[in-house]
């Protein structure tokens, strides 16, 4: 069995992580709907950024590793192996911020025989592993077999041997089972049986009689519709797709899958499906004696060619209540630009022109589209699909802010420049909390969208993440973007239809009670800003119930030092008693106590945020009066839901596991 | 070239103490800043490994704090050892004393600063500051960050070119090691004009908040902004006089209006950012030694010519 690689290495199987629940909750509920979108519109999927998961303590170790697998419960599983008579299987917890906590043995396999390739099957019931055992309920036939186990409340129970059918003299593993069908590898080929328990069919390698080709076959993993498989050839993974039952030879992964840590050999290959977000995960050679367990995300490489649209945004820098900014991108210029818009109430159909040009720095390869929807009625919901040349987009739709005082929400969050993977999971939530809550009006970005505001690359990867805010019934959630530190350069202007040379602050009317107002800490925070800002204050406080603001570099920091707006901006702040400012950059979750002429005041400002949509998290500093009970500070990645009304203002700090770790409300000030 | 007598060489030493003092400055700038300001933060390089590198928080932490502490005894010994052995009235001039107590701590201080910059830049990819103004391409810019702190890697590697240059003494090296002076205290200054041709905004506030607090002016940012332009071009000209002249003038200018400028950190955000004053003291300390030995030489050579003229007129006397 163990071929041309390693003893202690292979196989791999089936199901959803924790952290990454969420995101594989939304895409098999994508793929139910037939959202064909994420992979269809957007060209030749690649897994990128392959990268090693935590090292020790964490998954990898200087020894080997492989077999990995995410459990119903979200946890990480796969094979250690301990020396050449010892394989281990091992579990390793999601650590709230993309990564993983320090692995644990799993003890009731433990018996100093080789055990490996774990999998769950999809009701999490039982756990199918490979073993040498010969002590396990049923015995072994020869070399490794396959054993089921129970799994109650998440503990295993005793394994049996799936019995004399499935497993033979030789060598079984690298189990994979869909609820009525066993696809596993024998002796370097695949096959399949149907059944359960110890009642199985006769092994059949018929549907693989291309995909056994005469190299070392293993570790087949299945998607969730049945359609693709991946599996191991030869220390290589390959791609294979269902055909009048039978599987294709398979495609070589190899060259869909990029990353810095990237090595030549891979295998056990894992994953649920392709969309967009999804996690690929394998094991790769590391050294002679050595494999470790690495990772890689989905995202589309290729956007659509020529004057398709896709990197779809709608735009709030102006009055949402009438005007929105419907943005697009195309990869060749093409000669006409509109946005096609009609009310959802049967209004008639308008035809607006974008403002097009190409994106600096990309070399004429990728052109944006702007088209300024005016005359917009307010609180209503409009359809509206973006054409260029006579391409179109899929018809989205989107709902302008009220004119009357009623309840409505609002995202804000900061910080998604350089974990894409946590940041596509963002998104994800993003997208649900709009279904689930259909009074969030808008997201509001405090900055640092991406590491290097220069890339057009990165803009390109965040600009197709951002679809991922799209709703399943296609509704486009407004952003409302405030400049980071890391967004330097004219690409930000570009993405979010700034005028060139714009300063980058404004405010904007969330209904005809709620005013924010976006400040630019890039620029001079004593200047021209400070004036705009104190005028902008004085005008809006005896017209707006709610007056809220947000930025980038935080006056309040959780880790850092304070920016310019603590001298310049929070006097203003407190004269013109802001209820409410959302802060970014400093990676953690934060929200101070009321503050006052740097004391604690319950008639004072609250400041919240720090950024978390996307990057690695951080740990809040101690000995920040500022954030001690009633105030708070945490780790991990997050979204602020801010909900605004008569009564109240409550804000919400949602964690990537769809819990609220902080809750904040304060009523209007009088 | 004729090797220089002892005497020829002795007031370099005051020079020695002045850059001695200047590191040690610039040591506790950075551990405060680092390690025990209320507002004490990571470096660029915890940065880098946490962000870029994906190390864990704890462990870049560990190597952060690790590296600022070091920084901090290293700067303290160039200093203090020096002076305790001269008080007690030892003798430092032998080559392993002076390599223990002088030449290791300053390497790794040269090359701390210079980590710390060089993460500075990569954090930066490379070209522009984050406050580049909108429109700025990187191809018409330059990694800045290399120019504008250049004085504090200078400042170490001119003290051991000058350290080991004066027992034995050896012309050479202090010639390199006034040019080691005098090239990064004009890079400093390029740097920062560069930066306040391009209208830095912490600079603008800076200006602003002067003028307010110190001068009771109201000035708009345009105004501010002008004047910026300005100081961003007298910043660059003497940054070449200083290379091509040896004007005391230039660099007793440079030295005083470093310390204005490290100072207006003060002004603008009260007494917290001392430290700011502190970790900047290459930007005033290093043209203020360029000046001392100009000053220095000049009076040397001017003693030189009397005594020269004493011996001729002894010379002629009947």
């Amino acid at each position: 069995m163990s071929h041309n690689r390693p003893a202690v290495s292979h196989r791999s199987p089936v199901w959803g992580p924790n952290l990454l629940r969420l995101t594989i909750a939304i895409a098999w509920t994508c793929a139910a709907l037939g959202m064909g979108w994420v992979t269809d519109a957007r060209g030749q999927l690649i897994w990128k950024d392959a990268t090693q998961l935590s090292n020790p303590p964490g998954v990898n170790s200087a020894s080997g590793e492989g077999g990995p697998v995410i459990s119903p419960a979200g946890d990480l599983w796969f094979h250690f192996g301990v020396n050449a008579n010892e394989t281990v299987l091992m579990k390793s917890t999601p650590d709230g911020s993309g990564g993983w906590n320090k692995r644990t043995k799993e003890l009731t396999l433990d018996r100093g025989v080789h055990n490996r390739d774990p999998f769950f099957s999809p009701d999490g019931t039982t756990f199918y592993f490979a073993s040498t055992d010969r002590n396990f309920t049923g015995g072994n036939f020869g070399g490794y077999d396959i054993f089921a186990a129970p799994v109650t409340d998440g503990v295993l129970g005793a394994p049996v041997n799936l019995g004399p059918v499935t497993n033979g003299a030789g060598d079984e593993s690298g189990p994979h089972y869909d609820g009525k069908k066993l696809t596993f590898d024998r002796d370097g080929d695949i096959y399949e049986s149907t059944g359960s328990g110890t009642s199985w069919t006769a092994p059949s390698n018929t549907p693989f009689v291309n995909v056994n080709t005469g190299g070392f076959e293993d570790s087949p993993s299945i998607s969730q519709d049945g359609q693709v498989m991946y599996f191991g050839r030869d220390n290589k993974m390959f791609r294979s797709e269902l055909s009048d039952g039978v599987w294709g030879t398979g495609v070589n992964l190899q060259p869909s899958i990029t990353g810095r840590f990237l090595s030549n050999d891979q295998g056990d290959p894992f994953f649920l499906g392709e969309g967009l977000g999804q996690t690929l995960y394998f094991h790769q050679f590391k050294n002679p004696n050595s494999w470790e367990i690495s990772s890689a995300t989905a995202t589309a490489e290729r956007a659509p060619v020529g004057t398709q649209p896709f990197h779809w945004r709608l735009i709030w820098t102006g009055d949402p209540a009438r005007e929105a900014i419907l943005s697009w991108d195309t990869r060749e210029a093409g000669e006409r630009h509109v946005a096609l818009v009609r009310s959802a109430d049967g209004g008639q159909q308008r035809t607006v022109d974008a403002h097009s040009g190409p994106y600096q720095t990309s070399g004429g390869t990728l052109h944006f589209h702007h088209a300024r929807l005016r005359d917009l009625a307010p609180d209503t919901q409009y359809h509206a699909t973006m054409e260029s040349d006579g391409d179109k987009s899929q018809e989205f739709w989107f709902r302008t802010a009220p004119s009357e005082d009623r309840k409505l929400g609002l995202i804000f969050g900061g910080d998604s420049r350089s974990d894409q993977s946590a940041r596509q999971q963002v998104n994800h939530m993003i997208a649900e909390l709009v279904e689930k809550n259909p009074s969030i009006l808008a997201f509001a970005h405090g900055g640092d969208y991406i590491a290097s505001g220069h890339s057009l690359e990165q803009w390109s990867r965040w600009l197709d993440d951002h679809q991922l805010t799209v709703t399943a019934k296609g509704r486009l959630l407004p952003i409302i973007p405030a400049r980071g530190n890391h967004d330097k350069g004219p690409l930000f202007d570009e993405v979010f239809a700034f005028p060139d040379g714009d300063a980058n602050y404004y405010a904007v009317s969330l209904g005809p009670r709620v005013r924010l107002v976006t400040l630019n800490t890039n620029a001079s925070a004593a200047g021209d800003q400070r004036d705009w800002l104190a005028a902008e204050l004085a005008a809006s406080r005896p017209r707006y119930r709610w007056l809220l603001a947000q930025y980038h570099r935080p006056a309040f920091p959780a880790v850092k030092s304070p920016g310019g707006s603590k001298q310049h901006w929070v006097p203003l702040f407190e004269e013109h008693n802001v209820d409410l400012v959302c802060e970014a950059d400093g990676h953690v979750v934060k929200r101070t106590v009321p503050i006052r002429n740097d004391q604690h005041d319950p008639s004072g400002v609250v400041y919240i945020g720090e950024g978390g949509l996307g990057v690695p998290q951080r740990q809040p500093k101690k000995g920040r009066w500022y954030l001690d009970p009633p105030g708070m500070a945490a780790y991990g990645h997050h979204v602020q839901v801010i909900r605004l009304s008569a009564d109240e203002l409550v804000c919400e700090v949602i964690a990537l596991d769809g819990k609220t770790m902080d809750t904040y409300r304060r009523p209007p000030r009088k | 070239m004729a090797r220089p007598d002892r005497e020829s060489l002795k007031p370099y030493t005051a020079l020695l103490w002045l850059l001695r003092v200047a590191v040690a400055l610039q040591g506790v700038g950075v551990a405060i800043q680092y390690l025990f300001h209320e507002f004490e933060q990571e470096s660029d390089i915890f940065s880098v490994l946490v962000f870029e590198w994906r190390w864990r928080e704890k462990w870049a932490m560990a190597v952060d704090d690790a590296g600022s502490w070091c920084y901090l005894a290293a700067s303290m010994i160039v200093l203090f050892i020096p002076l305790a052995v001269r008080l007690l009235g030892y003798d430092l001039r032998g080559t392993r004393p002076r390599l223990v107590f002088q030449t290791l701590p300053l390497i790794y201080i040269a090359i701390w600063q210079f980590l710390l910059i060089l993460a500075a830049w990569h954090r930066e990819s490379g070209f522009l500051p984050s406050w580049a103004p909108l429109g700025a391409t990187p191809h018409l810019t330059i990694p800045l960050v290399f120019f504008s702190q250049s004085a504090r890697v200078g400042l170490p590697i001119a003290l051991i070119l000058l350290t080991s240059a004066v027992e034995p003494p050896r012309a050479k090296r202090v010639e390199a090691g006034m040019w080691v002076l005098r090239g990064t205290a004009a890079a400093t200054f390029i740097g920062h004009g560069v930066e306040a041709l391009y209208l830095h905004p912490q600079f603008v506030d800076y200006l602003l908040a002067a003028a307010n607090n110190q001068l009771g002016w109201d000035a708009s940012e345009s105004t501010m902004s002008f004047i910026l332009r300005l100081i961003g071009s007298i910043d660059i000209l003497l940054a070449v006089l200083i290379l091509v002249a040896r004007w005391r003038a230039v660099a007793a200018y440079m030295a005083c209006w470093a310390f204005i400028t490290a100072c207006s950190r003060v002004v603008h955000s009260d007494w917290q950012a001392l430290y700011e004053v502190c970790i900047r003291s290459a930007n005033y300390c290093v043209p203020l030694a360029v000046c001392l030995c100009w000053h220095m030489c000049r009076r040397a050579k001017s003693d030189q010519q009397n005594s020269n003229s004493e011996d001729r007129g002894a010379r002629d006397e009947p």
